[in-house]
C-alpha cells in the first residue's frame, strides 16, 4: 500500500539542537521524501552590529556567535586584526591561546557527545557530559571570568595572566577526563543500539563531500583528511605533536569515532602546550581603544574548530569601526544545505540524530 | 583505541534483555553511593573565584564618598549601551560626581569594559550572579542600589591590582 504523503514541522522549538530553526519534512509513512530548512528565528544581526562598534566593542559581540565554542570566534577577529596590523602576539600568549582553543574544544565535544546519544534516546550520557563539562566550565571561569563567553583572546595576546597554579588544576582536568572516556566508551561508543542506530546513517558521498563545502569532522569522516591546524597551522599548532584522524564512511559513525579520536587528540595537545609554554609577556598593548584605528586592508583568516572551519572576511577602512565583518560558519554550510540533501530517504526519527552528528548550531548559522 | 566493532544481531543472552538490565541496573546502583555532581543550590550558595565577571556595581569609600567622578568613560566604552552616567560639580576635593549613574541590567553583558577603562577603579564587577528581576523597570539599576561599600569588594579589588 501507497502511503499518505504528509508535511510535518520540526521547529522551531527543535527537539534535536540548542537554539531556534525549523525543518520542514514531507515524509511518507516513517521516511523523509523531501527535507527543507527554515533558518532566522535567531537573528541578530551581529554583522551589522560590528558595523557600528568601535574594533574593541567587537569582542564581545564575536564570542556570542557561537554559544557551545565561543573562543575561535575570538581568536579570528583577534588574528585578522593582528594581519592587518601587523602586530606581534607574544610567544606565551600563543601557547595560552591554542591551550584554551582545546579546552573549549573539550567542552563542545562533550555537548555533542551528550547531544548525540541524547538524540538516539540514551539519556544518562548527557547527565554525565553535562556534569563533567562543567570542570571545564570552571576553569575558565577562574581564568577568563566567564564560564561561557569568555572575551578572553584580544589582539595582541590574551586578556590577563595565568593565575598561580592553573596549569595543575588543568592538567588534573585532563587525567579525569581521559579516565571519564573509558566509561564514555562503555556507555557510548561500545553500545550496540548506538552503533546500529549510528551505522550506515546520514551517509554523506565522499566524493561530493568537498563539492559541497563539508569541513571538520564531517569530512574527516569521509576520510579526507583536511584541517586548518595542520594544513595551515595558525597560533602554535606546528609546533605541536599531533595527528588528525580520518575515517572512512561518512555516516554518522565515522564522525562519532573522528570526534572520539580528537578528543584524545585535544588532551595531548593541551599537554604539550602547558609543557613547552614559555615564561614571559602574554599582551602585546593595543592602543587606547577609543582612538584606536585599524590600517586599511582586507583579510580572511580561518580556525578549526569542533563543527568545521571557521572563518573571518575583516575589512578595515582605516577607521575606528570595522568596514565589514563576515564570518563562515561551519553550521551554515552542514545545517542548511548539506542537512537538505542527506536527510533525504532518512528515517524521521533519525533527523535529529543525523543533525547533531554535523553539529548543527543554529546561532551561528543565523549570527 | 579500545571500541569494539559489536555485531549488528543480538545473541539469545542479549536477546532475552534480562542479564543486560540487570547489568543496567547495577551500573545504577554503583552510582548511587558516587559522589555527586549537583548543588542544591538555593539553599547551598556557590562561591564564584574573585576573577569572576557579575554585577557591575560602583565603589564606595571607607568615608562614604563614591569613588567615581562622572568622566563617562565607562559609558562610551560599553558595547552595549547600558550605561547612563550625568554628571555634577561640588566644592568638595573631587570635584565631579555622577548625578545620575544608571546601569540597565537588562543590557549589560558582563563584558567588564567599564572596568578596564575606568581610570579611577569606581566601577568594578562584583561577584554577584543573583541577577532575576520581576518587571522591566527593576532591570534599570540607579546610583544608590549600585553602590557598594569597600569593605565588601576587597576580593576582586586585590585581583584586579594583580592582574589588570
Ligand atoms: S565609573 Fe569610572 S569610568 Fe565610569 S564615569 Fe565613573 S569614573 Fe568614569
Ligand atoms: S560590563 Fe560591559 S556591558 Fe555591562 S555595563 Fe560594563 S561595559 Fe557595559
Amino acid at each position: 500500500m501507497r502511503e499518505k504523503e504528509t508535511t510535518i514541522y520540526l521547529g522551531p522549538q527543535h527537539p534535536g539542537v540548542t537554539g531556534n530553526m525549523m525543518v520542514k519534512l514531507k515524509i511518507a509513512g516513517d521516511t523523509v521524501l523531501k527535507a527543507e530548512t527554515h533558518v532566522g528565528y535567531l537573528h541578530r544581526a551581529f554583522e551589522k552590529l560590528m558595523e557600528v562598534r568601535s574594533w574593541m566593542q567587537c569582542f564581545p559581540i564575536v564570542c556570542r556567535i557561537c554559544v557551545p565554542e565561543p573562543d575561535p570566534n575570538e581568536e579570528n577577529l583577534a588574528r585578522a586584526v593582528e594581519e592587518l596590523e601587523g602586530r606581534e602576539v607574544p610567544e606565551r600568549a600563543k601557547y595560552i591561546r591554542v591551550m584554551v582553543l582545546e579546552l573549549a574544544r573539550l567542552a563542545s565535544y562533550l555537548l555533542w557527545m551528550g547531544g548525540q546519544s541524547g538524540s538516539a534516546g540514551l539519556y544518562t550520557m548527557p547527565q554525565w557530559t553535562v556534569g563533567d563539562r562543567d570542570y571545564i566550565l570552571d576553569l575558565f571561569e577562574e581564568l577568563t571570568g566567564g564560564r561561557v563567553y569568555h572575551m578572553y583572546i584580544w589582539p595582541g595576546g590574551v586578556r590577563r595572566d595565568l593565575p598561580e597554579g592553573f596549569t595543575d588544576r588543568v592538567l588534573k582536568t585532563m587525567d579525569y577526563l581521559e579516565k571519564r572516556l573509558v566509561d564514555y566508551d562503555r556507555l557510548l561508543f561500545n553500545n550496540a543500539v548506538f552503533q546500529k542506530r549510528a551505522m550506515g546513517v546520514g551517509v554523506i558521498p565522499k566524493e561530493k563531500a568537498l563539492e559541497w563545502g563539508v569541513t571538520g569532522p564531517p569530512l574527516r569522516g569521509c576520510g579526507i583528511k583536511h584541517d586548518v591546524r595542520i594544513d595551515e597551522p595558525y597560533e602554535v599548532y606546528d609546533k605541536l605533536n599531533f595527528v588528525v584522524p580520518t575515517y572512512e564512511g561518512g555516516d554518522v559513525w565515522a564522525r562519532a569515532l573522528v570526534r572520539r579520536a580528537e578528543f584524545e587528540q585535544s588532551i595531548s595537545i593541551i599537554r604539550q602546550a602547558i609543557e613547552k609554554m614559555p615564561a614571559g609577556d602574554y599582551y602585546n598593548k593595543v592602543p587606547n581603544p577609543f582612538h584606536w584605528r585599524v590600517p586599511a586592508g582586507e583579510t580572511y583568516v580561518k580556525t578549526e574548530s569542533v563543527r568545521g572551519e571557521f572563518g573571518y572576511y575583516v575589512v578595515s577602512d582605516g577607521s575606528l569601526k570595522p568596514r565589514r565583518i563576515h564570518v563562515r560558519g561551519p553550521a551554515y554550510v552542514h545545517g542548511v544545505s548539506l542537512l537538505e540533501k542527506i536527510l533525504v530517504g532518512a528515517n524521521i526519527s533519525d533527523v535529529s540524530f543525523i543533525m547533531n552528528s554535523l553539529g548543527v548550531c543554529p546561532p551561528e548559522i543565523e549570527r | 583505541m579500545a571500541i569494539i566493532k559489536r555485531n549488528k544481531d543480538l545473541n539469545f543472552r542479549e536477546k532475552i534483555y534480562i542479564p543486560e538490565i540487570l547489568k543496567g541496573l547495577m551500573i545504577t546502583l554503583k552510582n548511587m553511593f558516587k559522589p555527586r555532581y549537583t548543588m542544591q543550590y538555593p539553599e547551598e550558595k556557590f562561591t564564584p573565584p574573585p576573577s569572576y565577571r557579575g554585577r557591575p556595581v560602583l565603589v564606595k569609600e571607607k568615608s562614604g564618598k563614591g569613588r567615581c567622578v562622572a568622566c563617562g568613560l565607562c559609558s562610551r566604552v560599553c558595547p552595549a549601551l547600558a550605561i547612563e552616567v550625568r554628571a555634577a560639580e561640588t566644592d568638595m576635593e573631587k570635584e565631579r560626581y555622577p548625578e545620575k549613574f544608571e546601569i540597565n541590567m537588562l543590557r549589560c553583558i558582563f563584558c567588564g569594559f567599564c572596568e578596564e577603562v575606568c581610570p579611577e577603579e569606581a566601577i568594578i564587577m562584583s561577584t554577584d550572579y543573583e541577577l532575576a528581576f520581576a518587571n522591566r523597570d527593576a532591570g534599570i539599576v540607579g546610583n544608590d542600589p549600585l553602590t557598594l561599600p569597600l569593605a565588601s569588594l576587597e576580593e576582586r579589588l586585590e585581583f584586579l591590582r594583580k592582574f589588570k
